[in-house]
């Protein structure tokens, strides 16, 4: 039994521009935390490509902070867009029409100094 | 019955801005005033509860501080509930005989070290790196949480005010509040957005602070009997937002963590005269009641709402002010907990709330939108 270093392995796929989840076949179940278990039966995870769009969940738009989003200054968006019945943690990147909970987003790369990061945009 | 343990003893520093010191004399200063106002010796405290981040204040060196050698010592991060989690412990070794006297104990120089918290990015060596690339403050997270209860139960942004301006009002009452400005529900909508939508005075202060409560036998020398509080009963649950979650994204663990509690106490959520609850944003307000049995899931919008938790309304709610206009060192657990007791002893001056003999504290500490830990006390008059 190895242990992985899954995150650098999540890195390391983003480079390629895939973004991936974690897989459980036997309990048919995905995830974004970066576990090498299935926490229901206890099996081997996989790596899994996921779609490239999903729906928005939940967001917010940050007003004030002394951080920024990816690539994005203040105000920008936070948000959980569920993906193949996932939540994932990201930004929603848009420019006239403000998203919504439940508005349709498509994945997007942003390079940043020494990494590419995956975030959505709004459908067209 | 003697081996029944009781709150003996509470404090809290009243400074809100502590600067040019040591996190560990916050500590001392706290557990000394806890100690006076037990009016124990301080060489039977045989039981340590810190409540700090992991490796930020080792408990071997409170103890050295302290000077004293406890049979039990317990150093447990669970961010704003710790301290509510921490009453657990302790009354259970208590219960258990592995010690008789317990200091709970917690300081903070968030303020003026200006540690990362509400609009900051992620701490230094944060679990989650993937995640900290996006920027999700902490009050992001609560924004997000709050914006999803309002799609789900038609929660209102004046409703998400309540809290807020109940906490002025209870502010004009405890002289070491900080906000004191009383602010129209108008007032709190049109403030500052720091996350959508969550505007300004929806979000805690950020202070520095401390403070500590003792928990005893109930036959340790040199207390007062007629001052201890009872602890009628405790709920703990640490919860996680994921594919395989049971109850949903808009349910917290104060649902699991208050069953426990009222269960053990044997009393219901209706029966209390007031209560105090984490109010680091107030969308934890409305949420922690609901789930805690107050009203039915989804209503807690609808609940708040009347000056319900204000002076004079129903349900007197975190009468110190609370995070919202009092203090918030980061995790303010151990307020909610001294409040109750001020109130439950008679001693709580001119915000007295009137027939104090009942009260729950409902902490949450973590973020609701996915990790988080909830601990609930009921609490009773002696």
């Amino acid at each position: 039994m190895t242990v992985q270093r899954l995150s650098e392995e999540w890195f390391t796929r983003c480079q390629e521009r895939s973004l991936s989840m974690r897989r459980c076949d036997k309990c048919d179940v995905n995830t974004f935390v970066l576990r090498q278990y299935c926490s229901l039966c206890l099996g081997e995870l996989r790596w899994c490509p996921a779609s490239d769009s999903g729906e928005i969940f939940t967001l917010s738009l940050v007003g004030k902070s002394e951080a920024t989003g990816a690539g994005l200054p203040a105000p920008y968006v936070v948000a959980y867009v569920k993906i193949d019945g996932a939540l994932f943690l990201t930004n929603v990147r848009y420019s006239t029409q403000y998203p919504h909970i439940g508005d349709q987003v498509t994945l997007d790369w942003v390079v940043l100094e020494d990494r590419v990061v995956p975030l959505f945009v709004l459908s067209t | 019955m003697s081996h029944d343990p009781v709150i003996v003893g509470a404090y809290e520093i009243p400074d809100r801005v502590i600067p040019d010191t040591d996190l560990i004399n916050v500590f001392e200063s706290a557990a000394r005033g806890a100690i006076l106002d037990a009016g124990i010796d301080p060489k039977v405290i045989d039981g340590l509860f810190l409540t700090n981040l992991p490796g930020r204040l080792p408990v071997h060196v409170l103890a050295e501080h302290l000077g004293v050698e406890p049979r039990w010592a317990d150093s447990t991060g669970l961010g704003g509930t710790t301290s509510l989690a921490s009453i657990q412990r302790a009354v259970a070794a208590i219960r258990a005989g592995k010690c008789s006297v317990a200091l709970v104990v917690y300081g903070s120089l968030t303020r003026s070290l200006r540690t990362p918290l509400g609009t900051g990015g992620a701490p230094e060596g944060a679990v989650e790196e993937r995640d900290a690339v996006y920027g999700p403050t902490v009050s992001s997270r609560y924004g997000m949480f709050a914006l999803r209860h309002m799609h789900e139960f038609g929660t209102t942004p004046e409703q998400l005010a309540e809290p807020a301006v109940a906490a002025r009002q209870w502010a004009q009452l405890n002289e070491t509040a900080i906000r004191k400005n009383l602010l129209t529900t108008a007032e709190v909508l049109g403030s500052t957005m720091i996350a959508t939508p969550l505007t300004a005075p929806m979000c805690c202060v950020i202070t520095d602070g401390g403070g500590a409560v003792i928990v005893a036998r109930a036959d340790v020398a040199g207390t007062s009997p007629a001052r201890a509080v009872q602890v009628l009963g405790s709920g703990e649950r640490t919860v996680h937002r994921d594919t395989v979650s049971v109850t949903g994204f808009t349910t917290s663990a104060a649902y699991h963590a208050a069953k426990d509690a009222f269960g053990e106490a044997g009393v219901a959520p209706s029966e209390m005269n007031l209560c105090t609850v984490y109010d680091s944003f107030t969308i934890t307000v409305i949420t922690a009641l609901e789930d805690a049995g107050f009203c039915p899931k989804g209503e807690g919008g609808a609940f708040v709402e009347g000056g319900r938790l204000g002076p004079g309304g129903a349900l007197p709610t975190n009468p110190d002010g609370g995070g919202l206009a009092t203090n918030h060192p980061g995790m303010r657990g151990i307020f909610l907990i001294i409040e109750l007791v001020r109130q439950l002893r008679g001693e709580a001056g001119r915000r007295q709330v009137n027939a104090a003999a009942l009260g729950a504290a409902i902490g949450i500490g973590g973020t609701l939108d996915s990790r988080h830990t909830s601990g609930v006390l009921v609490l009773a008059r002696s």
